[in-house]
């Protein structure tokens, strides 16, 4: 009997490759009769729709979050500026 | 004042601040769009300007201006994610990341919940997006690198692969960690109902 443990493993990696028939049929036999591992295979395959639904709507990419907050740009251009000051006159000398 | 005009020539033919003003939203878009992570975005297009002055005399004009700074910042980029595909699964932390979920005889320790919400319902919501949001930079950096990678841009596991330098065996490995510790914190923090109003999500700036 293999332990919840090895088939959550073997559960994500079914999401990426497709396993083998036996294998298959053992794991289908295990979540039978385990419900928490039922549960996990049901919803990791909720999450990769909810990490795809979330990117193809991602809001953070339009509009105003596309752009560097004030506070961002505020603090990169001090350490820029930081940077530069501390640059050698003329790096050829 | 003397008038000084014998501003040193490194210094007068370099403007970061002109980059920051006229290139930093390019940059900071560019990096957001593979990161989806405002800190880490932010990060890289600090990263890349330093780089930039650093190098600064190897542009010779052949390129805009934009285009040698965006080239910089993809190298920062891969730099990034590959940092997140080197050090092995097998490595300490990520085994007691598995520890926490299973105890000594393989069984759930943290079993999942029933989800009483719908999570499709969920993608409608401006909360959840904050709680996922807040998953993503609460996992392991490099596992939610992976993740991003393969549920949000969707790339083929094998380009993955290819672009991290891990085995396939990795990644599955850094997947299945990222998918136990993301669903977990989205139980949490949204979809298990019951107690998640105590563990509303609050956005620290």
């Amino acid at each position: 009997m293999r332990t919840c443990k090895e088939v959550a493993a073997r559960l994500s990696q079914g999401l990426e490759e497709p396993l083998p028939l036996g294998e298959r049929m053992s794991l289908r036999l295990h979540m039978m009769m385990c419900r928490y591992c039922s549960r996990y295979f049901v919803q990791i395959q909720a999450l990769r729709e909810l990490a795809r639904g979330y990117a193809a709507s991602d809001v953070s990419l339009h509009g105003e979050g596309q752009k560097l907050s004030p506070d961002a740009r505020e603090r990169i251009s001090q350490v820029v500026d930081k940077a530069q000051q501390e640059r050698p006159d003329d790096p050829s000398a | 004042m003397d008038g000084s005009s014998q501003a040193a020539p490194g210094k007068s033919t370099l403007d970061p601040q002109r980059w920051v003003s006229e290139h930093g939203n390019v940059l900071f878009k560019y990096a957001m769009a593979r990161m989806h992570n405002r800190d880490v975005a932010e990060d890289l297009v600090q990263e890349a300007l330093l780089a930039a002055l650093k190098s600064a005399d190897s542009f010779k004009g052949n390129s805009t201006e934009r285009t040698w700074l965006v080239g910089i910042l993809k190298h920062k980029l891969l730099d990034h994610l590959r940092k997140a595909g080197r050090e092995r699964p097998s490595d300490t932390l990520d085994d007691r990341l598995e520890d926490e979920f299973f105890d000594d005889r393989g069984r759930w320790k943290i079993r999942p919940a029933k989800w009483t919400v719908d999570p499709h319902e969920a993608l409608k919501q401006e909360d959840f997006r904050l709680v996922f949001e807040k998953c993503l930079e609460e996992a392991p950096e490099r596992l939610a690198r992976v993740f991003v990678l393969r549920e949000l841009d969707e790339l083929e596991s094998d380009e993955i692969c290819k672009l991290l330098e891990v085995t396939s065996t990795n990644l599955w490995v850094m997947l299945h960690r990222a998918r136990l510790k993301l669903r977990q914190c989205l139980e949490l923090n949204w979809l298990g109902g019951g107690e998640t109003g105590a563990k509303s999500p609050a956005r620290e700036s």
